[in-house]
């Protein structure tokens, strides 16, 4: 990821960099080799400073709003009722559930042990861990650095070699959204052992419409011939933050599936490093976003193949309504050494109304000879002869946007696992265009 | 494989044709930039006042501006006040009037390019402005263009004898402080060919000029200027050679365009200059700004460009699509071999209602060339109906080059249909032994696949120059094909 030096006057705005010696404070029982490394993130991210337009990867994504609030960590475990979580749980998942950062053993559920398989707090299970982070400070991006000085609790999971995990595994990450803005600072790894085999689906929600801050940065080690899915879904209020980093790092012959799913947050930034290391390795990263309102959606993908023989599909499709605008930038990259490369990067975007905004990147950057790299990328708004067609086989016009909406996306659905989980993606996106996009269909 | 890299290396191994230098005397201003050499400049070509205005102001914003380094290309720091700023070959008194006049030596260069002034003119029914490093010397076929109200000139000649237009329309599509190297430009262009097309005229030959770059070190700064007058029709063509040498020359041309209704200008560019060695010493700087601005309803502009050559080339011919129902284009055949660098593609920017734009960008990287694409559609949201069709494919030829696509795509208007494709891939063993088998050999089926791979863009070129075109990438890829 590239990256150019920041403006002193872009930290001063923040109140990140005040607020972190109280932050320390607070803490007297953590180690002082993690007190430590807080201190070196925070010194990155100083350096950094909070990132502003001026810079490259951030042309199209403002966070001014986001420094204009003050945002405060939650200072013990919100009590909140299970059955709010009822419309986010996902039945026969093994599910751990967080709440304003915290880790809530109470109302979790991960299920029957399983040798192999270890789930369950970050900061309990390997917590100098911290130490070692996936990426060193020094090359660490602002959010990231962010993320070092001040992050609370996350998922582990850890598959080891072999193990087969059937149920999937489900990570609520839950923002109760009062009137206090709340930041919650989450940190996942998931290490997938060579041979293993899970499902794995990270869920961010909000509770209230109250303003806050969401900022996980995850990694995912996919082993040599491990294969995985990866879900994320954003269903966070209007007015939510979402400035998310997640770095994947795939093996020998190992495989990768993910799927990013937003259909909420105000402001949501997901940056995804995939490095393609191993080789004959496979990444398939597949995205849909939802937008109206004002809302602001940037995905930023940064692919690099470093192994020959590999490959990798984007396809990532965007529907946009109101006044909302989105940022599609994908990178793939391949360095000299990864031969016989086969890459493939696709951006659709569905307009359906006057005043959204489209800003699509996708780049190739090549160094090797022998590779075969395609990309794609359109805007449009629905074509008028299929609509036509319909209203002439008695759809209303609504009915007829609503189905030709779903049409669009339906390739995306296609291999969701487990059924459980693309029904909830159907239902949301059909709900979505009821009422944020204004044309309410028959129910899938 | 070996019988073929064998072959690379003896097309690669191929001498720049065209490498001569001139010995002829030149007037030149002391190295370095300051007011006074601008005022100098601008004395010396006897310019009214606002000119001097003008270049004043731009040289001050230039200033006050940083090197760009976003594109994707690599070079040590160009030392401004080591360049000389103006070269103009020694006129006999005042300048030739006729072609008799001008120094033999001169003409004779112009042979070695394969370009006999006279016959070309006379055969070819080309007039050519010929810029010889900076001035002017010979402009043929003046007087029938002339006839028909076209004025096709040095862009000197323009400031003195068309102030009126040259005011009007100098800066109106690429103004002074457009970007670092168009505000050196505006600073200090020394010359360049003014075309003028009136109302309702359809210039009957194709223009063209041949820039060469001779006196050494000294920067070309190239200022073009055409404007299209409603229902006109205008095609320009440009094409650059130039001689052997070690130390990098910059060149910062700026061109701008304006046509208004109905008027379309076509504009072509075989570019051909130093690349530089086989280890990359040496080779043109070619850093462009050109941009044209469909200002009236039903305008047309259309860029074509082959780029063989250059150590360095970093341009993106844009259109402002301003007019309703106006049309832009770009084809491109961007070529790098050895340890050329390009950065190039276009911009086009929807503005008005129906606006079409087509991009074709064909990249072919051998040997260390890295070629990238950077191209920006930007459909705005008044531009109903805007329609946009980008292509931009890249060639890779061996195993050290690079390709790189960086499309910029902002789309603001429902009703628009944007679509972006490219890919990235290299000639195929098959294709090779399929050709092989029919008893092609090697080379040629590289020859051939790789003109096909740019017969969209070879198309739109005017003939005589889709000619020289293919031949210039035959000789460019030579060694470099397996």
């Amino acid at each position: 990821m590239p990256r150019e030096s920041a403006t002193p006057a872009a930290i001063e705005k923040s109140a990140f960099v005040p607020d972190f010696e109280p932050f320390i404070a607070a803490r007297p029982g953590e180690a002082a080799a993690v007190l430590a490394s807080r201190r070196t993130a925070m010194e990155r991210f100083v350096q950094l400073g909070v990132p502003h337009r001026r810079l490259e990867n951030w042309r199209h994504t403002d966070l001014s709003p986001l420094t204009k609030n003050r945002f405060t960590l939650a200072a013990e475990p919100t009590a909140i009722d299970p059955v709010q979580l009822v419309p986010y749980s996902l039945s026969g998942a093994r599910e751990l559930v967080f709440v304003d950062g915290f880790f809530s053993a109470e109302l979790s559920n991960p299920g029957k042990a399983q040798p192999g398989l270890l789930l369950g707090s970050y900061a309990e299970c390997l917590p100098e861990d911290a130490l070692r982070w996936a990426v060193a400070p020094e090359t660490a991006e602002a959010l990231e650095a962010l993320n070092g000085a001040y992050w609370q609790d996350g998922a582990f999971v850890d598959l080891a070699a072999d193990a087969r995990v059937e149920a999937p595994i489900h990570l609520l990450f839950i923002a109760t959204g009062a009137d206090l803005p709340l930041a919650q600072f989450v940190r996942n790894r998931i290490t997938a052992g060579p041979g293993s085999r899970a499902t794995i689906i990270e869920t961010y929600a909000s509770l209230g419409a109250g303003v806050h801050f969401t900022c996980p940065v995850g990694t995912v080690d996919v082993g040599a011939n491990a294969d995985l899915d990866h879900y994320r879904l954003g269903q966070e209020n209007a007015a939510a933050f979402h400035l998310a980093t997640s770095r994947v790092r795939l093996g020998r012959d190992a495989r990768f599936k993910s799927l990013a799913f937003v259909a909420g947050g105000g402001l949501v930034r997901h940056d995804l490093l995939a490095e393609l290391a191993g080789p004959s390795s496979e990444a398939t990263l597949h995205g849909l976003y939802l937008a109206g309102g004002t809302r602001h959606i940037d995905h930023h993908l940064w692919v690099r193949h470093s192994a020959p023989h590999a490959a990798s599909r984007q396809i990532y499709k965007g529907i946009l309504a109101g006044r909302a605008r989105a940022v599609f930038n994908g990178n793939v990259f391949v360095a000299s050494e990864a031969a016989k490369t086969d890459a493939k990067q696709t951006n659709r975007n569905l307009l359906l109304s006057d005043a959204a905004l489209v800003h699509s990147n996708p780049q190739l950057e090549i160094y090797a000879g022998d590779v075969r790299c395609t990309h794609g990328s359109t805007v449009g708004q629905l074509d008028e002869e299929a609509l036509f067609y319909l209203r002439s086989r008695g759809l209303d016009e609504a009915q007829a946007k609503n189905l030709l909406t779903r049409a669009f996306a339906s390739d995306l659905f296609e291999d969701i696992r487990p059924a459980a989980l693309r029904d909830r993606l159907e239902t949301l996106l059909y709900t979505w265009l009821s009422f944020e996009a204004g044309i309410a269909g028959t129910a899938p | 494989m070996t019988t073929s890299t064998q072959t690379i290396e003896q097309l690669a191994g191929k001498e720049y044709q065209y490498g001569f230098v001139t010995d002829i005397e030149q007037e030149t201003v002391p190295p370095g930039l300051s007011e006074e050499v601008i005022r100098l400049i601008s004395a010396k070509k006897q310019e009214p006042e606002f000119m001097l205005e003008w270049r004043l102001k731009a040289y001050r914003h230039w200033l006050s501006m940083t090197t760009p380094e976003w594109a994707n290309v690599h070079y040590p720091p160009i030392d401004y006040q080591n360049i000389v700023y103006y070269a103009a070959p020694k006129s006999k008194a005042d300048g030739p009037k006729s072609l008799d006049e001008v120094d033999p030596e001169l003409l004779r260069t112009y042979e070695k390019l394969g370009i006999p002034l006279q016959e070309r003119a006379a055969l070819a029914g080309v007039a050519v402005d010929a810029v010889f490093d900076s001035v002017s010397v010979a402009t043929t076929f003046k007087d029938k263009l002339g006839a028909m109200g076209i004025i096709f000139c040095s862009f000197s000649e323009a400031v003195r004898e068309h102030p009126e237009l040259v005011r009007k329309y100098l800066g109106s599509v690429v103004p002074t402080g457009d970007n670092f190297y168009a505000a050196l430009n505006s600073a200090v262009f020394t010359d360049g060919s003014f075309v003028y097309v009136p109302k309702g005229v359809r210039c009957p030959m194709e223009l063209s000029t041949y820039f060469r770059i001779n006196a050494k070190n000294s920067g070309q700064f190239e200022r073009t200027l055409i404007i299209a007058e409603a229902g006109s029709y205008v095609s320009y063509l440009e094409g650059c050679t130039a001689p052997m040498r070690d130390e990098n020359q910059l060149h910062a041309a700026v061109v701008e365009l304006i046509a208004h209704d109905d008027a379309t200008i076509k504009y072509s560019t075989v570019q051909n200059w130093y690349p530089g060695d086989k280890e990359g010493k040496g080779g043109i700087y070619n850093f462009v700004t050109k941009r044209g601005r469909c200002e009236g309803r039903n305008s047309k502009i259309s860029w074509t460009q082959v780029e063989t050559g250059s150590a360095i080339t970093w341009k993106y011919p844009g259109c402002i699509l301003k007019g309703d129902n106006s049309v832009g284009e770009f084809y491109s055949v961007a070529l790098t071999n050895n340890y050329q660098q390009a950065d190039t593609g276009t911009k086009m920017i929807h503005i008005g209602k129906n606006t079409k734009s087509t991009i074709v960008s064909k990249g072919i990287s051998a040997g260390h060339g890295q070629n990238t694409y950077r191209g920006a559609v930007k459909i705005l949201s008044g531009a109903d109906g805007a329609r946009n069709y980008s292509q931009c494919d890249s060639l890779l030829i061996g195993e050290d080059c690079g390709a790189h696509t960086f499309p910029y795509i902002d789309v603001q208007n429902p009703t628009a249909r944007m679509e972006h494709e490219a890919s990235t891939s290299k000639i195929g063993e098959d294709q090779i032994f399929y050709c092989n088998q029919r008893g092609i050999a090697t080379e040629d089926a590289v020859s051939m696949i790789v003109n096909g791979f740019c017969k969209e863009v070879f198309r739109e070129l005017p003939m005589e120059f889709a000619v020289e075109a293919q031949k210039l990438l035959e000789v460019s890829l030579e060694g470099s094909v397996g």
